[in-house]
């Protein structure tokens, strides 16, 4: 059972090569197709939404290329290996998220907005301090999800190309960084949306092939499955019961309530999630997309359970939690025992591809945010030409992208599945709140929304910082010093709450007629794309 | 889409940013029909805030999203409050190696495609006809 580490870890010549050369000819095509699909991204509706061309299937599978990270690949399954039940948890939270935006955020958003998350929440408030909120907490949350998945990106270096020293991280980490800028800036939204719709279709083909590999092992018999992983785990027959991460005493058990919480009401409003809705023509293509998505995930999450268990029966949660890179390597050591070096190469490939398109689609995001809220609304006050808006976005594109490798460089030994879920949990206390109560609050308006983002924000980011991940446990940022007085990792059962609470309390001491004839514009809006010059 | 006219006074004024269309600018707008008197104009989004045909769309819109999306917040929770706080349960054996957590699990995932298709036809069959039958009275049609 050993031995497929021992060439992972030893034998790093033939590896690498064949990964090296299946990612290569991966950033060769992508990039011709990138190059073919852009040539004129001069306007900004081009460069930001791809003139909102893509149908709802097209943009439900970039979706799922841009939801699907290597954290929820890599992580998810590697979480089900060696942790068993408390893994598959999280696959239910990262598939339930999808309803909220099905229902409540997608055609909303398609209806009311034009290229940013800034555009609905500002539509009937005052436009200057409510896209200032808006578009700081874009970029905050795009940067913690960028240096996840960049720290996610410096692990699989260490694991799949046996680079250990810092240095040698630095430089692949700056290569990939490099060719994802250049997605972002020949590409726009067109050339990113095609890497993503490619990078989708290859993860659930590799997944699908390994899952049907495992159902046909077993013969299909799934108890026999999870008998079998058991049977391979040091958890034993623990590893099918809850508890085995989260049950430890009350701390834990109420720090998986929050992540839960940061999981299921995160998801739906993440920047660069809402961003993709623009990307199609009319509402009822967005909600397409959404139920495209739903099915892709029923398939991921489900092959990612049986990934999960076959890989601790086949691999053994010894061999998996020993290897380099820990967790992560589940997949990676299940493709090399199930395909050899070529599945290898491709599953490790295709991990890559991932975190390639997922900054990408980030990078996309805080661009855009700045350019369109921050530059030519607040700077120019609605007066930028077009072609200085896109340069501007094109600037921030490379700014963006150089501070995620310098961020990705730092972050490298950071938990990148934590790190996704301290973005998720400021989602969802600064934008969740605030783009219901101002879809279905009539009298919500400018100082609640301004109290609502800022109070999730702010209390969010303190809180972490106050939380054992900082300070004040052996596996903490600044393990020597001790300021921890927020016992859980997770602040989301606090901040998001509070941002809600707050929203309410902003709106009774704001005015109390501010726009109506703007509330009913945008509600009418929002539900009927009346206005909007959108198809139907 | 509305009128070639007023769509491309429109798309003109939305380059320039967040969109200034004032309610105040168009309250004066013909109010009886939801049609667009004045081609300069935006739509009489007051006239059709007070449409009854709107107010049932909406009511229709909100008596499912609402409900439904209280049942499967709740039934995500109680699945996660039982996993963390009753593991004794959730590893009750059900057949073979086979717990309650894991068909409970298995039953989120059936829920959410359930969810999925009913949302699906319940708008197409509730909700798109009717805002497409408010969106061609205020095309004029």
């Amino acid at each position: 059972m050993t031995h497929p580490t021992m060439i992972l870890s030893a034998g790093a010549t033939g590896d690498p090569a064949v990964t090296v050369s299946i990612f290569a000819i991966f950033v060769v095509i992508t990039l011709y197709i990138v190059y073919r699909v852009s040539n004129r991204n001069t306007t900004t509706s081009a460069y930001y939404t791809a003139e909102s061309n893509f149908t709802g299937p097209q943009n439900g599978v970039a979706l799922a290329g841009d939801w699907l990270s290597a954290a929820s690949f890599l992580g998810v399954t590697g979480a089900i290996a060696v942790h068993g039940y408390d893994g598959f948890l999280y696959s239910i939270g990262f598939l339930v998220a999808w309803l909220v935006e099905l229902m409540f955020i997608a055609e909303f958003v398609r209806n009311t907005g034009r290229f940013t998350i800034g555009d609905v929440i500002s539509y009937r408030m005052k436009p200057r301090p409510v896209r200032a909120a808006s578009a700081t907490a874009t970029l905050v949350i795009s940067f913690f999800y960028m240096v996840a998945q960049m720290a996610g990106a410096g692990g699989l270096v260490a694991l799949l190309l046996n680079i250990r020293s810092g240095f040698g991280q630095a430089i692949v980490i700056s290569c990939v960084g490099a060719i994802m800028i250049a997605y972002v800036l020949l590409g726009g939204m067109k050339g990113t949306t095609w890497v993503q719709i490619i990078k989708a279709t290859l993860l659930l083909v590799c997944i699908a092939m390994m899952t049907i590999f495992l159902i046909g092992k077993f013969l299909y018999n799934f108890s026999d499955l999870l008998s079998s992983a058991a049977n391979h785990s040091s958890l034993g027959g623990g590893l099918l019961d809850p508890g085995a991460e989260y049950g430890k005493n009350a701390t834990t058990k109420l720090d998986f309530v929050s992540l839960a919480m940061a999981i299921v009401l995160g998801i739906s409003c993440l920047p660069h999630v809402v961003m993709r809705f623009y990307t199609v023509p009319s509402a009822r293509e967005a909600r397409r997309s959404v139920i495209w998505i739903i099915w892709a995930m029923i398939l991921f999450y489900l092959g990612t359970m049986i990934m999960g268990y076959g890989a601790a029966a086949l691999v053994g949660t010894q061999t998996i939690s020993n290897a380099p890179g820990g967790e992560n390597s589940a997949a990676l050591l299940l493709a090399f025992r199930i395909g050899g070096t070529v599945l290898l190469g491709l599953v490790a490939a295709v991990a890559f591809a991932t975190i390639l398109a997922v900054v990408a689609g980030l990078t996309l995001t805080a661009a855009s945010s700045f350019a369109h809220d921050v530059y030519a609304t607040l700077l120019k006050r609605g007066q930028a030409d077009v072609d200085s808006e896109v340069r501007v976005a094109r600037i921030t594109a490379v700014v963006v992208g150089i501070l995620s490798i310098l961020g990705g460089i730092f972050a490298v030994g950071q938990n990148a599945a934590f790190l996704v879920s301290l973005a998720l949990a400021l989602a969802a206390s600064s934008n969740l709140s605030t783009l219901l109560y101002t879809l279905f609050w009539k009298r919500f308006n400018t100082l609640g929304t301004l109290w609502s983002i800022y109070s999730g924000l702010i209390s969010c980011l303190v809180l972490i910082v106050f939380s054992p991940v900082v300070s004040g446990s052996s596996s903490a940022m600044f393990p020597h010093v001790n300021f921890a007085f927020f016992p859980l990792t997770n602040p989301g059962i606090v901040s998001i709450p509070l941002s809600f609470l707050a929203g309410i309390i902003g709106t009774l001491l704001g005015e109390r007629h501010e726009a109506p004839a703007k509330q009913v514009e945008m509600e009418v809006r929002s539900l009927t794309g009346i206005g909007s010059g959108l198809q139907s | 889409m509305s009128t070639a006219a007023s769509s491309s006074t429109y798309r003109g004024r939305r380059e320039l940013g967040p969109a200034p269309v004032g309610g105040s600018e168009f309250g004066n707008a013909a109010r009886p029909a939801l049609r667009q008197r004045n081609s300069s104009a935006g739509p009489d989004y007051a006239a059709i805030h007070d449409d009854p045909e709107y107010i049932a769309v909406k009511r229709r819109l909100k008596l499912f999203i609402f409900p439904v999306g209280l049942l499967f917040l709740a039934w995500y929770f109680v699945y996660v409050l039982l996993s963390d706080y009753d593991s004794a349960f959730m590893s009750q054996k059900v057949f073979g190696a086979v717990n309650m957590g894991l068909i409970l699990g298995v039953l989120q995932f059936v829920s959410t495609g359930v969810l999925t298709i009913l949302y699906g036809r319940y708008t197409k069959k509730h909700i798109d006809p009717r805002i497409e039958k408010i969106r061609e009275q205020v095309r004029g049609q």
